[in-house]
């Protein structure tokens, strides 16, 4: 009797994901529920628990990345029984969420057409086949290339060639080694910008007013909260604001309809030694500014601990990415699928401005806001973005929930 | 000019009379009157022949002779009495049953009794053996294993003699064996051809192993092969080591004064089997081999000068102990000389 | 430079040396006035008489046991056999007495004979007449063999071993005879345990003596329009041997494939491969080639020794094989 392992579905939007590492080793007897393995996805990294008992076969290597539902491990009830290596083509007619619930599926070894798997397993010890010619060996022994790993090009015996072929190969391109995060921001972003038409609106605001209420709040912020509210929270506040204004805005595209967001979520940007996380503040609108600032401290500090849960990354109405520390004084963002827009904002600092006429210096923020043309037309943007950018020039109405 | 014009003149080179290292008792103006002198020489000669084979026979039943041997018993009047016409620089081809002829040549007892146990003071230090045996310092141009294989080689460096005008003369040992032989055959009509210097001996001891001549051969006079090679022939009793002095002389000189080879036959007999080891009776009556005991040679010339009082017994006595004291030295020498060294075994390869 | 045939070269090596060195006796059948089957003494007689060639009967064995002799007593003797094939006749004076005198004798005796003689096949002169079999005395010890495959080659190697001091087996090959190639006019020697690179080539390594050289060239100009690039090596003796060029150029290629006239069973073949092996397994990439008469006497037929004779494309087409395997 063995059972397979699959790669589970973490997510709505997960399609692949990566073996981390494994919490057992090849040989060991597994519990059921006991923690097998951790996977990365293209949003965090989990522990996952086994979903049958049994002596683990690993089958796929770590850092492979394989579709959601194959066969990454297989349990077998007795410690030296031999199984069939699952097919590929079994693995992929699995739908994603059956997957996960059922993965304990009892595979009859005589029934699993034995194919190629995925990669090859390094533990597959006995796999040796290839003579090697003593020249090849000496020059493998010299480059440290172990001679297993060499693949003869005739098929039958590995010689010089094959060593040289292959320590060129190696050497050419070492990739530096990438995190899932970022690798999934890389597809993600690729996609969203091929697929999503984006189309980009500027506007200066002048933030007088906003400096000096973040100021004000000082005290306040120190006492309630322990740290100071930031630009992001008020900002986070605004766009929340705005989008309950502007219904259209939050909605996504979606088999070729557009599709409202139930809630009003929006996300940040946040940066961490993984890669971009955005972590999304639910129900942005209906938080106040301490409770905006309170959820966004908590989020950034767990994103970059790694301790974000799926859920809090999901979806989203719009993102806020805020490069105001970086000394970037505007910039155009992706957007972050499904979402229609995303705002991008400069940092705060004293500009030339003309108030009434008159040529003066005032703290001014560019903003910059990116919007999917299917979902949006210009002029609704333009609308986002000029009650948007009101509520940064009266900041008041950023705390009049009080009131 | 035709082409055997030219072969002539050309070959036709005078061959001086050059003086040799004969020891002047040995230059007896008639044979027929030897002088008691070089009857005394001639007999020590065979004596320490006999001696020594004999001795070599103790030494191999002992054991402490690897290989084995060919003894000469019974032959010495031969071996003597044509060596004892060469000089030091005259060279002599010998054969599987060679001590005898080694000695004659003058090779030192020590360094022959030494080769034959092997040790590293042999003439050959050891490399040789019984078979193998050389000593050029002393024109001994080596025993050999294949039977007829020294005739071609005489016969080359009688050329060799000629070529260089040396004023050496060859000797070839070899014995009924090898008459039969392509080698024999052809090696007699080069040198008949090119006028060699060279004596071809024949010990025609009537046996070739266990083989007799008689029933090997139809013509059983070896001496009238000569004649197939228009070369001249002589014989003589091996029983008589004056008779074989005599011939021999006639021989060698003929070669030395450039008249080409001669083949000679010496009728003699071993008293012993073809190798210790063999007795010798299988192939041969008991009559046969007491018969030529009878005749050997060393007792008949003892009588002879005993009887003609030209010396006396206590000449033989003396003879007797100085030769005893020869042997013993040369046995004392080789069993107390060292073998070779093992890591020379590729030197000379 | 100036272009001789190998035969006239080995007369032009034999005059100097004979007119150098007088005790140089040379003995054979139909080398004196006729100047020898092969014309290789041609023109000698005239000028050293019969006095320095001896002309023979057909007795190899006598003749060859002469030389031997002469040999031992001061002489320098060349012994000529003409076909190589006829030195069986004499095969115990050259295996029994010849390579065992000096070291028998302890080294008091020296045997500074030649002896010369034609192998290989020559229009197809059939089996008792296209022997190879110069392995059989590189085999025994006490002899030097000598293998020439050029004019050049001829004349050097000749007169180094008319100077050496124990035997030599100088093997000329019937079809090379006539087949010409610079030879400088100026005295000159070639020493022995030197191997020639005819070709240089960075793909296969490629040994041939005699006759062989020439179709191992021949391969290796096909296989170079290939993109393919063959080294080829001729050692010119056999012993001594120059393993040190044989084992650098394996060492540099990692495939080795040796050409032979003489069949491979127990031959020269084996032993570079053996020697290769020993000395240079690490450096080898495919298993060493050797392309060898096959396993018969050699049939009189042109197809049936064409068929039985290493050819260049036999030759080639092993090489393609190591090189794409």
């Amino acid at each position: 009797m063995t059972y397979e392992i699959v790669m589970p579905q973490l997510g709505l939007t997960m399609t692949e994901g990566s073996v981390n590492s494994w919490c057992k080793q090849p040989g060991e007897h597994v519990q059921k529920g006991e923690m097998l393995f951790t996977v990365s996805t293209d949003k965090v990294d989990m522990e996952v628990e086994s979903t049958a008992s049994g002596f683990l076969h690993t089958v796929v290597e770590t850092g492979a990345v394989v579709p959601v539902g194959t066969v990454i491990a297989v349990l077998t009830e007795r410690a030296d029984e031999n199984f069939s290596a699952p097919s590929a083509l079994g693995n992929a007619a699995q739908s994603a969420r059956k997957a996960n619930e059922e993965a304990a599926q009892p595979v009859n070894g005589r029934a699993a057409s034995v194919t190629a798997v995925a990669t090859p397993a390094p533990d597959h010890k006995e796999s040796r086949p290839f003579p090697a010619s003593p020249r090849a060996r000496a020059l493998a022994s010299t480059l440290g290339i172990d001679i297993a790993a060499v693949t003869p090009a005739s098929g039958t015996r590995i010689v010089e060639a094959d060593v040289t072929r292959y320590h060129e190969s190696r050497r050419q391109s070492k990739p530096v080694p990438m995190s899932a995060a970022k690798r999934i921001t890389a597809e993600r972003t690729t996609q969203s910008f091929a697929r999503a038409p984006h189309f980009y609106l500027g506007r200066e605001v002048n933030a007088t007013q906003l400096v000096r209420l973040k100021q004000e709040l000082t005290d306040l912020a120190q006492k309630k909260l322990g740290f100071n509210v930031t630009y992001t929270d008020f900002l986070l506040r605004a766009i929340a604001l705005a989008l309950r204004e502007h219904k259209a805005v939050n909605a996504y595209w979606q088999d070729s309809s557009i599709v409202p967001h139930e809630s009003i979520d929006v996300g940040f940007a946040a940066q961490t030694d993984k890669g971009l996380l955005v972590p999304l503040i639910r129900d942005t609108d209906k938080l106040r500014l301490f409770e905006i600032a309170s959820r966004r401290k908590e989020l950034s500090d767990r994103a970059r601990s790694g301790e974000l849960k799926v859920d809090e990354l999901e979806s989203g109405s719009a993102t806020l990415s805020n490069l105001g520390n970086h000394a970037v004084d505007w910039f155009q963002a992706i957007l972050n699928p499904p979402q229609s827009v995303i705002v991008a904002a400069g940092r705060i600092a004293k500009r030339p401005f003309v108030i009434d006429d008159q040529l003066e210096v005032a703290e001014t923020l560019v903003l910059s806001l990116s919007a999917d043309h299917r979902v949006l037309d210009g002029v609704a943007a333009a609308a986002f973005l000029g009650t948007l950018s009101h509520l940064i020039e009266k900041p008041l109405a950023l705390v009049a929930d009080s009131l | 000019m035709s082409y055997d014009t030219v072969l002539d003149r050309r070959t036709a080179h005078p061959f001086p009379k050059i003086p040799f290292n004969i020891e002047p008792h040995m230059q007896t103006a008639t044979l027929s009157e030897m002088d008691v002198q070089l009857k005394l020489d001639l007999y020590r000669r065979m004596l320490k022949l006999r001696d020594f084979e004999l001795k070599v026979q103790e030494l191999y039943r002992a054991g402490s002779l690897p290989g084995f041997v060919h003894l000469y018993v019974g032959e010495e009047a031969v071996a003597v009495g044509v060596c004892a016409n060469l000089t030091k620089e005259d060279l002599v081809y010998s054969t599987h049953r060679g001590h005898g002829h080694a000695l004659a040549k003058g090779v030192p007892g020590r360094q022959v009794m030494a080769e034959l146990w092997g040790k590293e003071t042999g003439c050959c230090g050891g490399r040789g053996g019984s078979m193998h045996m050389f000593a050029p310092e002393y024109g001994f141009m080596g025993t050999n294993g294949i039977v007829g294989g020294g005739i071609p080689l005489a016969t080359g460096a009688a050329l060799a003699a000629q070529l260089r005008n040396s004023g050496q003369v060859v000797v070839c040992f070899f014995g009924d064996g090898a008459v039969n032989s392509g080698s024999f055959h052809e090696s007699l009509n080069m040198a008949a051809v090119w006028h060699l210097p060279v004596v071809f001996a024949c010990e025609n001891n009537l046996y070739a192993t266990e083989m007799a001549f008689r029933r090997a051969t139809k013509n059983t006079s070896i001496a009238s092969r000569a004649a197939a090679y228009a070369m001249p022939a002589l014989e003589a009793s091996g029983c008589d080591v004056q008779e074989t002095y005599r011939v021999s002389r006639e021989a060698i000189e003929r070669a030395r004064n450039g008249n080409g080879p001669t083949l000679i036959e010496f009728k003699t007999y071993r008293f012993l089997g073809h190798h210790e080891g063999d007795p010798g009776t299988e192939y041969r009556t008991k009559e046969e081999v007491e018969s030529w005991k009878s005749r050997c040679a060393i007792q008949a010339l003892r009588q002879k000068v005993l009887t003609s009082e030209e010396a006396s017994q206590q000449d033989f006595d003396r003879i007797q102990r100085e030769t005893d004291s020869w042997l013993e030295d040369a046995v004392q020498f080789a069993r107390s000389s060292p073998d070779p060294d093992p890591s020379t075994v590729l030197q000379f390869s | 430079m100036r272009e001789i045939t190998y035969g006239e070269a080995g007369v032009e090596a034999l005059r100097e040396e004979m007119a150098r060195d007088s005790s140089i006796v040379y003995i054979g059948q139909g080398i004196g006035p006729r100047g020898g089957n092969f014309r290789q003494t041609r023109g000698l007689w005239k000028e050293f008489g019969d006095h320095r060639l001896r002309d023979t009967g057909i007795c190899e064995l006598g003749e060859t046991g002469v030389a031997i002799g002469a040999a031992m007593n001061g002489c320098r003797a060349v012994v000529d056999e003409v076909f190589l094939d006829f030195i069986l006749e004499a095969m115990t004076q050259v295996i029994q007495q010849a390579a065992t005198i000096h070291y028998l004798s302890n080294g008091k005796i020296k045997v500074p004979v030649v002896i010369r003689g034609a192998m290989g096949s020559v229009r197809n002169a059939g089996a008792q007449h296209a022997h190879s079999f110069y392995a059989w005395f590189a085999h025994t010890p006490g002899l030097q063999v000598v293998v020439p495959s050029t004019p050049r080659d001829c004349k050097g190697l000749f007169k180094t071993a008319l100077r050496q001091e124990t035997p030599v087996l100088f093997i000329e090959h019937k079809a090379l005879y006539n087949t010409k190639g610079d030879v400088p006019p100026d005295e000159f020697l070639i020493p022995f345990g030197e191997a020639s690179v005819r070709r240089t080539g960075s793909d296969v390594t490629v040994i041939a003596v005699g006759r062989m050289v020439h179709i191992a060239l021949e391969a290796a100009a096909t296989l170079d329009k290939e993109g393919i690039s063959a080294e080829v090596i001729d050692p010119r003796t056999i012993v001594p041997l120059d393993t040190d060029a044989i084992l650098k150029s394996v060492r540099k290629t990692g495939k080795l494939a040796v050409v032979d006239e003489a069949p491979a069973m127990c031959g020269f073949s084996g032993e570079i491969l053996a020697l290769a092996s020993e000395q240079a397994l690490d450096s080898l990439d495919v298993p060493p080639r050797r392309i060898c008469a096959l396993h018969a006497p050699n049939p009189f037929s042109p197809p049936l020794e064409n068929q039985m004779l290493p050819t260049p494309s036999k030759v080639a087409q092993a090489i393609r094989q190591m090189v794409r395997s």
